[in-house]
């Protein structure tokens, strides 16, 4: 929360990668076991470095994935184009060391402590952050009322597929496929829209707030739809990590 | 590729720059005026620099720039930055209070009221008080004998409900208070007993 922030120093550590699990064809989560790390906020991330040969370095945040008290892990989606994914996603193996430094973030968090209902929106890997926090409200017992939609390209583009499946039914859990539906789909089609918030997500009056996580278009359109429904702007948290 | 993000992303540079982690803090653009949280400010991470734009006005806020191993600041953009959220006033409206049951000096409690605050009583016949002067009387006349703890709290925008309990039995609910904000301060404070 704002004005409560503790001062600390952030240093870099050097981290064994103890397991890496294939996620999708193009997404993996990495587990992490740094020795000095402060339990995290579910929906915080981390900071990653890589140093190249020639001493040149490279960041970028990483949403964490895991729950607070469970075992660090994140999860990371293949840029083609990127400086840092493609070797997390495809050089990376366990028992390899990586630097980082985290948790960070006091914003796009989330706590047990409120108790109202959650609207969560994904795009692609923004599944990450919000997943820390659906297995927070689980382990923590909470029973904070929550909904996920999540947007992916295809069926195999969805990221933490079983573990969505087999959350309590009393998390309502809605996927639209934006590029192709496998024979049969009953979930929505095509990308995020006004009609399917109003269908999927919490109806305004119920004073939820949501989180909002993925590419810069998807939470741009995702956000400001939520407020014409009536979403309160301060209750619309939002997550971007570029794609624009 | 990932060079546009937003104001998440500066969470470790802002600790690296301020000590703290700032992304929940409101930034308050000195062009537009608009208020928003650091978080959702447009950032820009294309070599050799950070820069930091208004989501509304686009104007430029912050600029962070390694030249040689020094990392160089730039704020001018910005007319203000941080701002304390609602869970923080209603940290700070519990510290009064137990200050008060400590000292017998409720004046910080008080003073935490806009000048027409109301305090209000459920479940119990003590009523309801308007005004500073009405607030610190209801505390001289009837000084509450035990400090409280918060259970849980849910925050909103401009308002906070909190559960709590009193210190001497601090895992029994003993209420629940309800307060509406103005800025930092308490606008209305109701309070319902839960038991005795």
């Amino acid at each position: 929360m704002a004005g409560t922030a503790i001062r600390r120093r952030l240093s870099w550590q050097t981290t064994t990668v103890t397991d890496i699990t294939q996620e999708t064809a193009t997404a993996v989560t990495i587990g992490l076991s740094p020795a000095d790390w402060p339990e995290h906020l579910a929906g915080q991330h981390l900071d990653v470095r890589l140093t190249a040969e020639d001493g040149y370095q490279a960041e970028r945040e990483y949403s964490i994935a895991s729950a607070p008290g469970e075992p660090l892990a994140i999860t990371v989606e293949r840029l083609d184009d990127g400086e840092v994914s493609p070797y997390l996603t495809t050089e990376l193996r366990a028992g390899d060391q990586i630097e980082l430094r985290g948790p960070i973030g006091g914003y796009f968090v989330w706590s047990p402590a409120d108790i109202g209902p959650v609207q969560l929106l994904a795009g692609g890997s923004g599944i990450a952050p919000l997943r820390s926090i659906l297995r927070h409200r689980l382990l923590s017992g909470s029973s904070a009322p929550m909904r996920l939609l999540y947007s992916a390209r295809t069926v195999d583009d969805v990221i933490y597929r079983d573990e969505l499946a087999s959350l309590p039914a009393d998390v309502q859990v809605s996927y639209t496929l934006t590029r192709a539906q496998p024979p049969g789909w009953t979930g929505y089609i095509g990308r995020i829209s006004a009609a399917m918030l109003a269908s999927a997500a919490w109806p305004a009056a119920d004073r939820p707030l949501a989180y909002v996580c993925g590419p810069t278009p998807f939470v741009e359109a995702a956000a400001a739809w939520l407020v014409e429904l009536g979403y309160r702007p301060e209750l619309v948290k939002t997550e971007r990590f570029g794609g624009a | 590729m990932d060079l546009c993000v937003d104001g998440n992303a500066l969470g470790g540079l802002l600790i690296d720059v301020f000590g703290a982690d700032l992304t929940a803090a409101s930034a308050v653009c000195g062009s537009c005026g608009t208020s928003a949280p650091v978080a959702v400010l447009t950032v820009y991470r294309r070599a050799p620099g950070t820069v930091v734009r208004c989501r509304s006005c686009d104007a430029v806020l912050m600029v962070f720039v390694t030249v040689n191993g020094a990392l160089g600041v730039e704020l001018a953009g910005l007319a203000g930055l941080d701002s304390p959220g609602p869970l923080d006033v209603l940290r700070r409206c519990v510290g009064s209070f137990n200050a008060g049951v400590r000292t017998g000096d409720f004046s910080a409690m008080t003073g935490m009221f806009t000048d027409d605050g109301e305090m209000a009583f459920r479940a119990i016949p003590a009523g309801s008080f308007r005004g500073k002067a009405a607030i610190a009387g209801a505390y001289a006349q009837q000084p509450p004998d035990d400090t409280i703890r918060l259970l849980r709290c849910d925050c909103r925008d401009s308002s906070a409900s909190a559960d709590y309990a009193w210190s001497k039995n601090p895992g029994a609910l003993a209420g629940r208070m309800d307060l509406a904000f103005e800025g930092t301060l308490i606008r209305r404070l109701t309070i319902t007993y839960l038991r005795d």
